[in-house]
């Protein structure tokens, strides 16, 4: 299912980015889980309990993503794109983002420059929408120009994600949404990535 | 050993032993450094330098330090395996699309040795892998940027020597079968050009 999602995700950015203007592209990269906090509280099924937890601090996890972008260029200097594919959070916990990227190019998108990104949007885990999640990242990179519209990036972003994620109990596993009071968890990334521009 | 000898003995020897270094170090040069870069795709990444020979036109040798990433992704290891492949290419064609694009298409052989997972359907620890090492790919470069793009596809045929932990850790010796199943992700690399 998500091998013929990502085929016909990549054929769809090919095929779109034949249009003047719009540019599709393909980004991948190495992250860095540099920072979590998390709260839950929720009843087992074990009578008579009830379990809380908070704990916040520096953590070091590696993690991956791969995306595919669809973005529109404009004024010479910015442009604005829509994002998806795949990511990493925790262990057991990936994501598939939805995201809206703005950049600014120093010089310009036609030639080689440094560039300034701002990422904000939701994503799905499990094919829902019911953990909420909120994702923003500020990036910085530099593209440097091939030929016509072939280009790549290199970047280094500052990823935050936020949402409410189901709690793992130590005996019962995954806890059910009906028996959960509250579940935040909050993360920072380091991120390392290429995107080739086609 | 030198502490016992004379003076003169010191000097012939220095004589006789110099100008067999600078022969050889004259004979290394042409090998020059040429390309450094990432290939990177699903199965691995690596760190890559391509050398070119004087000697031998259309040919040129790679080094790839890899990072392994089987099982990484689903969890199941903790940790990468790690690679180093050595591999012979020749250019078996080499043109251009037109004035701005350049390419070349080639093959090559070497070896790998390296410290990985394999595939299979026990969740089987990492074991010293050892083997030969077959590559296709090309490679394009473009007018005004020093940064050249290019695929490849690579096979490794190779024997892993592993601590069986599944059976008391005895030694085994298995044919490392993810490197021909892996054989068909394409890897994409990123090079920069010195010169």
């Amino acid at each position: 299912m998500k091998r013929k999602l990502g085929i016909t995700l990549l054929f769809l950015c090919l095929s779109i980015s034949a249009w003047a203007g719009i540019t599709a592209s393909c980004s991948w990269g190495y992250g860095a889980q540099l920072y979590k906090a998390q709260a839950f509280s929720y009843t087992p099924n074990r009578v008579g309990y009830r379990v809380s937890e908070y704990a916040y601090g520096f953590t070091y996890l590696s993690t991956a993503y791969l995306n595919f972008a669809l973005s529109y260029e404009f004024a010479h200097k910015a442009s604005i794109g829509l994002k998806s594919g795949y990511k990493g959070i925790d262990q057991n916990y990936s994501i598939i983002p939805l995201e809206l990227e703005a950049r600014y190019y120093f010089k310009s998108y036609e030639e080689s420059s440094a560039f300034l990104s701002l990422e904000a949007g939701s994503a799905l885990h499990d094919l829902n929408f019911k953990d909420q999640i909120i994702l923003a990242s500020l990036g910085l990179g530099y593209r440097e120009h091939l030929y016509k519209s072939l280009s790549v990036d290199f970047f280094l972003k500052l990823d935050a994600f936020y949402g409410h994620p189901l709690p793992i109990d130590r005996y019962e596993g995954e806890i059910p949404r009906s028996q959960l009071y509250f579940s935040y968890v909050s993360c920072a990334f380091l991120n390392l990535g290429i995107q080739i521009n086609f | 050993m030198f502490l016992f000898m004379g003076k003169r003995t010191l000097t012939v020897l220095f004589l006789l032993v110099f100008p067999l270094c600078a022969i050889s170090a004259e004979e290394r040069l042409p090998l020059s450094l040429t390309r450094a870069g990432l290939v990177s795709s699903f199965k691995a990444q690596s760190l890559s330098i391509l050398s070119t020979s004087d000697k031998k036109e259309n040919s040129f040798n790679s080094y790839n330090l890899t990072l392994d990433t089987y099982g990484l992704y689903s969890n199941v290891s903790d940790y990468p395996g790690v690679k180093l492949n050595i591999v012979h290419n020749s250019i078996i064609d080499s043109g251009r699309i037109n004035d701005e694009i350049a390419y070349i298409i080639y093959m090559g052989a070497g070896g790998v040795a390296g410290y990985v997972r394999d595939y299979s359907a026990l969740p089987r620890n990492h074991g010293f892998i050892f083997g030969l090492n077959t590559c296709a790919g090309a490679l394009a470069s473009f007018r005004g940027s020093r940064l050249e793009l290019g695929v490849e596809f690579d096979a490794e045929w190779a024997f892993q020597i592993r601590k069986m932990e599944e059976s008391d850790g005895r030694i085994g010796l298995s044919w490392y079968a993810n490197g021909v199943l892996r054989a068909l992700i394409p890897k994409i690399s990123l090079y920069y050009r010195f010169k």
